[in-house]
């Protein structure tokens, strides 16, 4: 709770209305983004094995593995990378705290 | 402000209003119940006690009716800022990026490098911005993937479909990156304070930690040209933490590559077959892999207990006595 050697920031000032509008506006939202996505049709049905070898008559089952290999290959080198940067992050700081603290 | 405040450093600045309390802390909990029901369904063997725990016919349920939670607490936070850009009282501009961020980059670098001071940063640090806009993406990708399987996918009558597979992986995948992100992120944010950091709870920061992490913001908010910073203590707490952390990300990291990058499509061809079969390793290296990722739900299970007992305890105070 601000107290006497709390600081206040004009900036964090939290509006009573702009609480109640967003809750309003929360309920209302989600509900519509259930609504809608239950309204989608069930499109990717047309994908399904129909003739052995292919996914449907036009789209083999080459292609079909080709773009899921393609979107695995581009998700590995997006962990990957956010996996380098934090463990880089960590280990410099774990470096210099070491450095800091008087240790070879 | 007072004198005290400043010129000893034990005073607070307010950090956090109540709404960004709460909201960080249902997004949260929201988050960590999406992980505890969502993990068990991708790495079955080594989490299956986590769906014996919820039971096999509520670890759906508790999976959607958390995902619903997250979308609510998006938009509402959404629509909070929004109606604070009309009226000018928000504080997006902290979050967003600038020319100093890129001159914080690389005095990051040089720090690290041993090669210069550690960089002055505003309410954020870079890398805590970049955590920020990282997580928002991610939850966005969680969000759509999730309603599409929800609504035409793997839980529809007409499911499985094979191109709900890519976005089962999609969303395994970046799920678990945003594991990873989140685990940073409590690391580098709550836990560096050892044994945690109050601010998110009490939305209060002492003025002492806050020139140390984030000079240029307290003197701003102080008035003050010069702030009276903490030192920072050498803690092999922190250090040792620091390399178990890695280690972690660094098993959670190889287990999401084995299992949903290089091991076979169930239709046949792989990234590489000959690295990576259908399922994690066993034996030894199976144990790291069992070890790692329970430890990994370990900790979500205690971050959930955490927010609740922080909200809890910020509750109790604000009650008359």
């Amino acid at each position: 709770m601000p107290d006497s050697d709390t600081i206040r920031s004009q900036l964090v000032e939290a509006d009573r209305w702009r609480s109640l509008t967003a809750v309003v506006a929360a309920a209302i939202g989600t509900a519509a983004v259930l609504v809608a996505f239950d309204q989608l049709p069930e499109i990717v049905n047309g994908w399904e094995p129909i003739v052995g070898g292919h996914v449907t008559r036009e789209t083999a089952y080459d292609q079909f593995n080709a773009i899921w290999l393609a979107v695995r290959a581009v998700m590995g080198l997006y962990i990957s990378f956010v996996f380098f940067v934090i463990a880089g992050q960590l280990l410099g700081h774990w470096r210099r705290y070491v450095v800091e603290g008087g240790e070879p | 402000m007072t004198a005290r405040a400043t010129d000893t450093g034990r005073g607070v600045i307010e950090r956090f209003n109540s709404v960004q309390v709460y909201v960080h802390a249902l997004l949260a909990i929201s988050i960590f119940l999406l992980w505890l029901t969502g993990l068990p369904m991708t790495f079955y063997e080594p989490l299956g006690w986590l769906i014996d725990l919820f039971g096999h016919s509520n670890v759906v349920l508790i999976h959607v009716v958390a995902g619903v939670g997250l979308i609510a607490v998006m938009i509402y936070y959404a629509v909070y800022m929004a109606l604070g850009l009309t009226t000018g009282n928000t504080t997006l501009r902290h979050v967003m990026f600038g020319l100093d961020d890129v001159r914080e980059v690389l005095q990051q670098l040089q720090w690290l490098a041993g090669l210069g001071a550690e960089p002055e940063s505003g309410k954020y640090t870079f890398l805590q911005k970049a955590e920020i806009w990282i997580i928002a993406f991610e939850v966005g990708v969680m969000i759509v993937t999730g309603l599409v399987m929800w609504y035409i996918g793997v839980l529809a009558s007409t499911s499985p479909n094979l191109v709900m597979l890519i976005v089962r992986d999609v969303h395994a995948i970046v799920a678990v990156t945003m594991l990873m992100g989140v685990t940073f992120h409590l690391f580098m944010t709550h836990v560096k304070e050892f044994p945690m950091d109050r601010s998110m709870f009490d939305g209060t920061v002492g003025i002492g930690q806050a020139c140390r992490e984030w000079q240029s913001w307290a003197r701003e908010e102080i008035g003050a040209s010069r702030v009276p910073c903490e030192e920072r203590t050498h803690s092999s707490v922190l250090t040792t933490g620091m390399i178990v952390t890695v280690l972690l990300f660094a098993i959670i990291w190889t287990g999401v590559i084995l299992q949903y990058v290089l091991s076979p499509l169930p239709t046949g061809p792989s990234l590489s077959q000959h690295i990576a079969p259908n399922a994690l390793p066993g034996g030894t290296l199976g144990l790291v892999y069992f070890l790692g990722l329970n430890l990994a739900a370990l900790v979500c299970i205690g971050s959930v207990v955490a927010i609740g007992y922080g909200i809890y305890s910020r509750y109790g105070r604000t009650q008359p006595a």
